[in-house]
């Protein structure tokens, strides 16, 4: 009943954002701000639960909305919130895919920086472990629902796949995180015993 | 009356709710819209066509001077290299192919320039040869004293856009700054991925850099005409391979250019575990038939898979076209800690770690595709 009614919320809160998306298609920068303060959480954690760096997570949430600022002509109605999914979910593909470059300065002078890495709280470390148990496919479709408990034809919408697909790998995502923690406790009794 | 959730869906739900609850404070509302306002003002949202025009009254009044051989006379080019203002950026950089490229008149000047609190960004010599696109970037200051620090220390960080499009994914280029001359210019060097299955850069187009410099809050935007004036003195594909127990090593592309040579190579680590890892400290030296090793300038690739790795390294241009191109593979030695600097020997160079079972002799003859 309580996941319903946040879905019931979810879609009365889309329909009050329209008017300010039409505010901003006809030129109105301001009413962007309302687009923003609507999604800028569930934005940041998802690219946050991806990244797994605040500093880069704030960065590309503020890309996300900028890119989709610049195409909000190109917004043809539908779920809105899918509709910025989808450019959120390739905005951090393309930050994920980037990273696993290599960009090498050789045999001159470098400037070699120590970079270091912000430390995770106790509260993300948890859910990073379950997210270690799946792929990159299976962390998008996990966070996809327990962000915005989008259906599996939203879900297919934004990630270019079959609704039927996505279920089914929902189903797997389900028993690899149940094995995961099963895993878990039994290691854990297996030290106290 | 619902069913009650079972053991299960009570565990993911309470996952579930547990990422969507985080307790991470955002604030994006204000430094967003700003940027967005800034959007608004520039001239790319106002339509294709508008661009067009503007990127064209841009080149223009960036003057453009080319100093091509084959558009200006060497004497020609000479005497405009002496025009006062016109910056030797290049013709002292520690790079054979920039100062090849100044000698040979190779480079594009412009006046691109953007000033922020006191200080003064231009980028006023820009090169590309069809293998890297090489900027140089200078720094003044209107005050001496304002002075702290080399350029590249200031940089923070920089974003380019190519012909006005921010998303570059389908180039997906890599790109470094480096020291220049003195500490006041530095050099931004971007190349594509064309030989890892991207698309090549255009022949001509507008490379804008938006710079952000420690301490200013602004950040600098230079637009700089990029035309490559050079065509490869060579360019074909081999099938050259080497392999030890750890590592399949291919050569699969050789480009000499004036001002580059870029050898584009597959590495697969038998090890998928630590290919990653082992990737970054993986590196060669190319030699001409007598032994005369090449610089290396830089090098950008992207993952095949977990183990393999795709890469284009470029060194500066042969002198002459060797007969024989030998390659020598190497691993560089890092600092123990972990934190990824180089160690270095007495001389202050990286240590290397040769791997003689690897290396690869290429003939450069008369059959190799033009």
């Amino acid at each position: 009943m309580q996941q319903q009614d946040e879905k019931e919320k979810q879609k009365q809160n889309e329909k009050d954002l329209m008017p300010s998306i039409e505010r901003v298609r006809n030129g109105e920068t301001d009413a962007y701000g309302d687009i923003i303060a609507a999604f800028e959480k569930s934005i940041y954690l998802y690219a946050l639960y991806l990244l797994r760096n605040r500093d880069e997570a704030e960065d590309a949430a503020q890309e996300i909305f900028i890119k989709a600022f610049r195409k909000i002509d190109q917004y043809q109605g539908g779920v809105f919130s899918s509709w910025l999914y989808k450019i959120a979910y390739h905005h951090c593909l393309d930050l994920l895919r980037k990273r696993k470059r290599i960009d090498k300065l050789l045999g001159r002078y470098i400037l070699q920086k120590k970079q270091d890495l912000p430390a995770h709280s106790a509260y993300e470390d948890e859910i990073y472990e379950m997210l270690n148990a799946l792929n990159g496919e299976e962390r998008q479709i996990l966070l996809l629902r327990a962000l915005e408990e989008y259906s599996y034809k939203e879900i297919g919408e934004i990630l270019d796949m079959n609704p039927v697909t996505a279920r089914k790998k929902y189903a797997r995502i389900r028993q690899k995180l149940l094995q995961k923690k099963e895993g878990t406790k039994n290691a854990k009794s297996a030290k106290l015993g | 009356m619902p069913n009650p959730l079972s053991w299960d869906e009570q565990e993911m739900d309470e996952l579930q709710r547990k990422i969507r609850n985080h307790p991470a404070p955002v604030n994006l509302v204000e430094s967003t819209l700003s940027r967005c306002r800034e959007e608004e003002e520039r001239p790319e949202r106002a339509g294709h066509r508008f661009v067009k025009t503007k990127i064209m009254a841009a080149v223009v009044a960036a003057m453009v001077i080319l100093f091509g051989s084959s558009y200006v006379s060497p004497a020609v080019a000479a005497s405009l290299k002496q025009i006062p203002g016109v910056s030797s950026l290049f013709r002292f950089a520690n790079d054979l192919g920039l100062r090849t490229a100044d000698e040979r008149g190779l480079v594009i000047q412009n006046d691109s320039e953007s000033t922020h609190e006191g200080i003064t960004l231009k980028a006023p010599v820009a090169l590309f040869d069809g293998t890297r696109v090489s900027v140089g970037v200078e720094r003044e200051f209107e005050e001496a004293a304002r002075r702290s620090g080399s350029l590249l220390e200031q940089i923070e960080s920089w974003e380019l856009s190519i012909d006005g499009q921010q998303d570059l994914q389908k180039y997906a280029p890599g790109s470094v700054m480096s020291k220049s001359g003195d500490a006041d210019s530095a050099i931004l060097e971007v190349s594509d991925l064309k030989n890892q299955g991207g698309q090549p850069f255009p022949d001509r187009f507008e490379l804008t850099v938006r710079v952000r410099l420690d301490g200013i809050a602004e950040r600098f935007e230079l637009k700089v005409p990029v035309q490559r004036t050079t065509e490869p003195n060579l360019s074909f594909e081999t099938s050259a391979s080497a392999q030890n127990e750890d590592l399949i090593f291919k050569v699969k592309k050789v480009e000499l250019t004036p001002v580059t040579t870029q050898i584009t190579t597959e590495s697969t680590f038998t090890d998928a575990g630590t290919a990653q890892k082992e990737q970054a400290t993986f590196a060669y030296d190319v030699l001409d038939e007598q032994g005369r090793k090449l610089q290396t300038i830089s090098g950008g690739g992207q993952p095949l898979d977990g183990a393999t790795m795709v890469m284009d390294t470029r060194f500066e241009p042969f002198l002459a076209t060797p007969k024989k191109i030998v390659i020598k593979p190497f691993r560089y030695v890092y600092q123990s800690g972990g934190d990824g600097l180089f160690a270095l020997d007495e001389a202050g160079n990286p240590k290397k770690n040769y791997l003689p079972g690897l290396d690869l002799e290429i003939e450069v003859g008369s059959s190799a595709a033009q």
